[in-house]
């Protein structure tokens, strides 16, 4: 037993912190400017819309919050993507090279795209919010739909990027983003819609609300009945954490064996 | 890297955000008001004679213009002339105390809105003579449950001052002023001044609206009949707001009150609402603060990684990492000394 998991333990990538943090910088610095991009496109519109269209209306900004985090759930998945082009090109290798090793690289790209991403789009909503009317982050629907929102961008990035160092090719993950974000979701309600008009099978909003949940987790928060709760957060907390972890196990075996650049 | 990423994103989003706020200050346009509602409600509860106002708000009205909590409000109220009662004149009105209240928060007095329509109703009132007192109350009696007491201060020289400090917006404000009855005196259409006994005793029986809004009305009397000979003039009411760049006067000539079961109730004689709008700091202390999180955040980095902040891009920033090392190089000195 305990040789099978010194065995186990051996068998995990080696990961240093400072060159993974070293990695990071080094992805963050050449990405610079999609990043203050992010932070630019996030703040301005709440920034006007918080300054202009006042009284605010707590359903709209809410709108405006959830739009805005799916274009920035797009632009993080065009962001993930240059780790396959990297990979695509064969520039990997000049960095694997170095002392950097397979699981250093991997994780500092996702580090990178979904933690950093994420920060830096956080701000973009709550710098505006704090500035203007810090009383409204103390709403349940204000605070619960801004952390709504970080974890589904937090779910997409994490997603889109593991895509991106498994796909190894901008365009197919430019297709699984594609895929992920607009096909699938629309053809699942398709399908169950004419499921439940074909058959008996009575399908509930609830079913429908995970579903969709499955690629915008927010949704659970925003639309599961009785919608905008601590509780429906909680479980759409739940939903990205064990995705989370089930990408993580996958990726630390998927990095040991079967990575090629 | 990562701190430099940040506090850039932090600078820039400040940046963004101070120009917006700078634009919209910069143009302000001038606020009005076309609902104004009082003094509608002249009660008398046996010690206190009791007059209410109202009025929405510019903040409402020019919204896109203003932030609620870059402005703090005085409001001043006062009764040089007194007031109409039922035809009989309330003079001089001395108001040695002034309970106000006020309907001031957006989401409350929103919802206050979709259940009753309170500005409407109260247009109505004053232009449409069927319109139930009943529904009147109910809406007010929204407005009392809803209402915080946020001023009751002794006021000298007939005047009530309010100062909100605003985070929220204001959208309906109403204030409640009263008068100790012993103290005022009543005039009647021929010019009669009565006081004392017989002035309470006309306050009884004249003062007959029964607004819930006021907090200790005294049970509903008789209303009591349209006076007899000619009304009295209005005087203009007044609301002035001024700011430190512009000044708004919004005149209305008076309001003549009907109501299905009063008659004529009151008019306003003179009231005149001095509202001092200030831009507050609060916005831009939060802002500068943002600001500073955001040099701090570089300027630390910068001296960990100098590399990564050369060029002329980056020339402000070791301008000011320059200087505060100075200031600490300096503070060495003197702790050397």
């Amino acid at each position: 037993m305990r040789g099978r998991l010194q065995h186990r333990l051996r068998e995990l990538p080696v990961i240093a912190p400072p060159r993974v943090a070293s990695h990071v910088s080094y992805i963050v610095e050449r990405n610079s400017g999609v990043y203050l991009g992010i932070a630019l496109g996030a703040s301005l519109p709440l920034a006007i819309f918080m300054t202009l269209v006042f009284p605010p209306q707590i359903d709209l900004l809410i709108l405006l919050v959830v739009f805005m985090s799916f274009i920035i759930s797009i632009l993080a998945g065009f962001m993930a993507s240059a780790a396959a082009g990297e990979i695509e090109s064969g520039e990997t290798l000049l960095y694997l090279s170095t002392p950097l090793s397979k699981a250093e690289y991997y994780y500092s790209w996702i580090f990178s795209t979904t933690v950093m991403f994420t920060a830096i789009y956080s701000l973009g909503f709550v710098v505006p919010l704090i500035v203007v009317s810090p009383r409204s982050i103390a709403t349940l629907e204000i605070s619960g739909a801004l952390i709504a929102v970080t974890l589904q961008l937090l779910y997409h990035t994490v997603i889109f990027s593991s895509a991106a160092v498994t796909l190894k090719s901008r365009t197919r993950v430019i297709g699984f983003i594609t895929g992920f974000l607009l096909i699938l979701p629309v053809s699942s309600l398709i399908v169950l819609a004419l499921l439940e008009a074909v058959s008996d099978i009575y399908i509930s909003d609830e079913a429908f609300v995970w579903i969709f949940g499955l690629y915008y987790p927010s949704f659970i928060f925003f639309f599961k009945e009785p919608n905008m709760t601590t509780g429906n957060l909680a479980q759409e907390a739940m939903l990205v954490l064990t995705v989370f972890a089930a990408l993580f196990i996958a990726s630390r075996r998927y990095v040991k064996r079967r990575m090629e650049v | 890297m990562l701190l430099k990423v940040l506090g850039l994103s932090l600078l820039l989003i400040a940046l963004i955000l101070g120009v917006i706020m700078v634009a919209v200050d910069l143009k302000q346009a001038e606020p009005e008001i076309d609902f104004f509602y009082g003094p509608t409600s002249v009660g008398y509860d046996g010690r206190y004679v009791y007059f209410m106002l109202g009025f929405r708000t510019p903040f409402y009205l020019e919204s896109p213009q203003v932030r609620a909590s870059m402005y703090s409000i005085a409001l001043r109220a006062e009764y040089p002339g007194g007031a109409y009662v039922t035809g009989a004149r309330i003079s001089p009105l001395e108001l040695s105390e002034c309970t106000l209240y006020l309907v001031y928060d957006f989401l409350k007095a929103n919802t206050l809105e979709q259940r009753y329509p309170i500005s409407s109703m109260m247009g109505h009132f004053f232009e449409n003579p069927l319109f139930s007192s009943r529904d009147i109350n109910i809406a007010l009696s929204e407005v009392s449950r809803l209402a915080e007491e946020r001023v009751s201060r002794p006021a000298r020289g007939g005047s009530c001052n309010l100062t909100i400090g605003l985070d929220s917006i204001p959208r309906l404000v109403f204030f409640v002023a009263r008068a100790p009855a012993d103290k005022v005196s009543v005039v009647d259409n021929q010019g009669r001044v009565y006081t004392g006994e017989e002035a309470r005793k006309i306050l009884e029986e004249s003062v007959g609206f029964p607004y819930l809004f006021l907090p200790v009305y005294n049970a509903s009397p008789a209303p009591s009949p349209a006076p007899a000979g000619p009304t009295p003039t209005p005087v203009p009411v007044t609301v002035t707001f001024t700011r430190p760049t512009a000044t708004i006067v919004v005149s209305s000539s008076g309001y003549r009150l009907t109501s299905t079961t009063n008659g004529i109730i009151g008019e306003a004689l003179s009231l005149r609402i001095v509202s001092t709008i200030e831009p507050g700091l609060y916005e831009y202390w939060r802002l500068s603060s943002i600001v500073l999180a955001g040099l701090a955040i570089l300027v630390y980095d910068s001296t960990r990684n100098p590399g990564a902040y050369e060029g002329r891009r980056y020339a402000w920033l070791r301008w000011i990492a320059s200087i505060l090392g100075t200031l600490r190089g300096s503070r060495g000195q003197r702790g050397r000394r």
